[in-house]
C-alpha cells in the first residue's frame, strides 16, 4: 500500500529530475550567464551557505502565513456560515466579497503599508485577503448542498437551526472546506513575500529583493526555493488535516478510485 | 480514533503549529536582540568620542527611511548607529528598510518616517505637486551619476545614443536629463526609454537594453569587480549642473514640531559621516557587519567607499552643508526642460527653491 502510494509520484518526480537535469546542463553550456540564470547545484549550494541568514527569514515569513492563514480560515468559515444563514445576508453579502476580488491587491498594498505600518499586521492582513476568499466559496456551497432527504430528518425531528448546522451541514461542507483550504494555502506563502517585497524590516521577500538588488540572482533563487518548499509543506499539512478530519471521505475516495 | 478525537486533531494541529512558529519567532528575535547589542569598540580620534551615552536618559524613537538597500551612501548612518553616538543624543533610531513600492519622500511627508534619504531630483518633484520634503543635509557633495553602456557595444559616446533603448527606472527627470547629455555630445537627444523593474546592469548584461542610468560608486564598480567592460559617461561631465545626491530629507512639518530632535539627530549623524570621510575602511566595516546580508561581497562595499568617502564632502568643508548656488543649478536647469510636472499634470516654470533645503540642522 505505501509503496504503491510512493509509486503514485514517481512521473511527477521523473519530470522533475529530467528538467532540473536539463536547466543545468543547459546554463553549464554556457547558454547562459551564471550571473543572470545560476544552476541547480549552485543555488542549493548557496541556500545551504546561507543558511543562517535565510532560516531567520524563513521565519518570518512562515510567522505571517500562519498567522494570516489561521485569520482567513476563520473569517471564511464565519462568512461561509453567515451567507447560509438567510438567502437575505446571502444576496447582501455575496457581490461583496466577490468584488473584494477585484481590488488589485498590488496597488492596495502600498496603501496598507502607509496605513499599518512595517510590522507583522500589514502582511498577515495581506494574507489573509488572499486566502479567505476561496475558503469562503467553497464552504458555503458545501453547506447549500446539503443532502435534502437529511435536513428533513432533522426538521421532522424538531432539531433548531444550529443543531443542522453542527449535525449535518458543517460535517456535509468539510470536503469542500477543505478543498478552498488546499487552494488558498497554495497562495499563503506568496501572499506574504508579497507583502514583505513592498516592504518589511525582515522576511523572504525582502531578503529576495536585497539579494536582486545587490546583484547576487543565486540567492533569490534560493529564497524562491524555500518558498516552494514551505507551500507544499503547508498544502501538505493541509491534506494530512483533511486524511485526519474526513476518513469517511478519504475512504469512499479511495475506493471510487 | 473516535470522531472527538478526530475534532481536536483536527483544530489542535494547526493551533500546535501557530504556537511552534511564534515560539521559533520570539526565539529568533531574542537571539537577534543579544546579538546587536554587543559591546561597541569605540573609535579613537574623532571629534565624537567625546559624545558618551548616559545610561539614565530615555530615549526618543526616529525613524529614517532608506532609499534603497544598504550601501556606502548610508555609511555614516550606521557608523554613528554602530558607535551609539544617536543614543548619546537620545535618540533610539529605527531604520526603515527600502521598499519598492513607496519612497521615502512619501514616508516622509505622510509621517510615517521623520528622516528619510532622498535625491535632489526627488525634492524637486515632490514640491512641484505639493508634497514637500526638505533636504537638510546633502550625504554627498557631487552628482555620481553615469550613463553607461557595454564596451562590446560600440557606443563610445552619448551622441551614439541616439535612437537607443534606454532602460530607466521611471521617473520624470530621466528623460530630460538624457535628452540634454546626448545633445550635449553632439546628438539629437531622442532615445527610447522603457521603465524596468528590474536591475539596470542585469538589464544591459542582457542585451535587452542599451544604456542605463547608474553610480560610478556602486555599479561601476561592481562592473569592473565582475570583469565587465562599460563605457562611462558621466552626466555631469555632459552639460548637467553638479548637484547634491543623495540627500537627508525630512518634512516641514516635522521641523516646525521637533526642530530640537532633529539638530541632534544631526549632530550624531555628522559624527557618522565625517568618521566615514576620513576612515573608508574601517567605516565600510561597520557598514558591513551591520547589514551582512545586504553584502555577499564585501570586497564591493571596501571597494565603493574608497572611492565615495572623498567625495561625500570637499576639503575644507563641513560635512552635509549646501549652497544656494548649486540648489539653483539643477532644479531650475530640470524646471527649464519642462520636465517637472504638477499633481494635475502640467509643467511647472518656477519653484520657490530656497524652501527646498536648509542648513540649520547642521550648525
Amino acid at each position: 500500500m505505501k509503496l504503491r502510494r510512493l509509486a503514485a509520484y514517481g512521473p511527477a518526480f521523473v519530470l522533475v529530475a529530467a528538467l532540473l537535469m536539463l536547466w543545468e546542463l543547459y546554463v553549464r553550456a554556457g547558454q547562459v550567464s551564471t550571473r543572470i540564470l545560476p544552476t541547480p547545484t549552485a543555488i542549493v549550494q548557496a541556500l545551504l551557505n546561507n543558511w543562517d541568514i535565510i532560516s531567520g527569514h524563513t521565519i518570518q515569513t512562515l510567522l505571517e502565513t500562519v498567522l494570516g492563514m489561521a485569520a482567513a480560515t476563520l473569517l471564511g468559515l464565519l462568512l461561509a456560515i453567515m451567507l447560509d444563514i438567510s438567502s437575505w445576508v446571502r444576496r447582501a453579502i455575496y457581490p461583496l466579497l466577490i468584488t473584494s476580488q477585484t481590488i488589485p491587491i498590488i496597488a492596495l498594498a502600498p496603501l496598507l503599508l502607509i496605513w499599518m505600518g512595517y510590522g507583522l499586521n500589514s502582511k498577515v492582513l495581506l494574507v489573509a485577503l488572499y486566502c479567505f476568499f476561496p475558503i469562503a466559496v467553497a464552504c458555503a456551497d458545501g453547506l447549500a448542498s446539503a443532502e435534502p432527504e437529511m435536513l428533513n430528518l432533522l426538521k421532522s425531528m424538531r432539531a433548531s437551526r444550529w443543531q443542522i448546522l453542527w449535525l449535518v451541514r458543517l460535517p456535509g461542507a468539510m470536503p469542500a472546506f477543505f478543498s478552498g483550504l488546499r487552494i488558498a494555502v497554495t497562495y499563503s506563502v506568496t501572499g506574504a513575500i508579497f507583502g514583505e517585497y513592498v516592504g518589511a524590516q525582515q522576511g523572504l521577500g525582502l531578503y529576495m529583493q536585497t539579494s536582486f538588488n545587490s546583484g547576487v540572482i543565486v540567492l533569490v533563487f534560493a529564497a524562491i526555493l524555500v518558498t516552494a518548499v514551505l507551500s507544499l509543506l503547508l498544502f501538505g499539512l493541509v491534506t494530512l488535516l483533511e486524511r485526519i478530519a474526513l476518513p469517511w471521505y478519504h475512504a469512499a475516495g479511495a475506493r471510487a478510485r | 480514533m473516535n470522531t472527538r478525537a478526530r475534532l481536536f486533531a483536527s483544530i489542535g494541529i494547526p493551533v500546535l503549529l501557530i504556537i511552534v512558529v511564534v515560539g521559533a519567532f520570539i526565539w529568533q528575535q531574542r537571539a537577534a536582540g543579544s546579538g546587536t547589542t554587543g559591546p561597541i569598540q569605540p573609535v579613537s580620534g574623532s571629534v565624537c568620542s567625546s559624545l558618551k551615552s548616559s545610561a539614565s536618559q530615555s530615549l526618543t524613537t526616529m525613524r529614517l527611511a532608506l532609499d534603497w538597500t544598504p550601501n556606502t551612501n548610508h555609511t555614516g548612518i550606521y557608523v554613528a548607529l554602530n558607535q551609539g553616538w544617536y543614543r548619546a543624543e537620545g535618540i533610539d533610531l529605527q531604520l526603515l528598510p527600502y521598499s519598492a513600492n513607496v519612497t521615502p519622500d512619501v514616508l516622509v511627508s505622510s509621517g510615517k518616517a521623520d528622516v528619510g534619504v532622498g535625491f535632489t531630483e526627488g525634492i524637486v518633484d515632490d514640491a512641484a505637486v505639493n508634497q514637500p520634503v526638505v533636504s537638510i543635509a546633502a550625504i554627498a557633495q557631487h552628482n555620481t551619476s553615469a550613463l553607461v553602456t557595454l564596451a562590446s557595444s560600440g557606443l563610445t559616446r552619448p551622441r551614439d545614443l541616439d535612437g537607443k533603448i534606454y532602460g530607466g527606472f521611471g521617473a520624470a527627470y530621466e528623460g530630460p536629463v538624457v535628452g540634454e547629455v546626448i545633445k550635449n555630445d553632439g546628438g539629437k537627444g531622442q532615445f527610447k526609454n522603457v521603465t524596468l523593474n528590474v536591475d539596470a546592469m542585469q538589464a544591459l548584461e542582457s542585451h535587452r537594453i542599451d544604456f542605463v542610468w547608474v553610480y560610478q560608486g556602486w555599479e561601476v564598480i561592481q562592473a569592473q569587480r565582475d570583469g565587465i567592460k562599460l563605457n562611462v559617461f558621466p552626466i555631469t561631465s555632459y552639460g548637467i549642473p553638479d548637484y547634491y545626491t543623495p540627500n537627508l530629507i525630512t518634512s516641514p512639518a516635522e521641523i516646525q514640531q521637533k526642530p530640537a530632535l532633529l539638530h541632534k539627530f544631526m549632530t550624531a549623524t555628522s559624527c557618522g559621516y565625517e568618521y566615514a570621510r576620513t576612515h573608508p575602511h574601517e567605516a565600510a566595516q561597520m557598514l558591513i557587519n551591520a547589514a551582512k546580508s545586504a553584502f555577499p561581497d564585501p570586497g564591493l562595499v571596501i571597494a565603493s567607499q574608497a572611492y565615495l568617502s572623498p567625495r561625500y564632502v570637499d576639503p575644507g568643508r563641513k560635512w552635509g552643508m549646501q549652497d544656494a548656488a548649486v540648489w539653483h543649478g539643477y532644479p531650475q536647469f530640470i524646471i527649464n526642460t519642462g520636465g517637472v510636472a504638477d499633481a494635475s499634470g502640467k509643467p511647472i516654470h518656477s519653484l520657490n527653491i530656497d524652501a527646498l533645503y536648509t542648513n540649520q540642522f547642521l550648525t
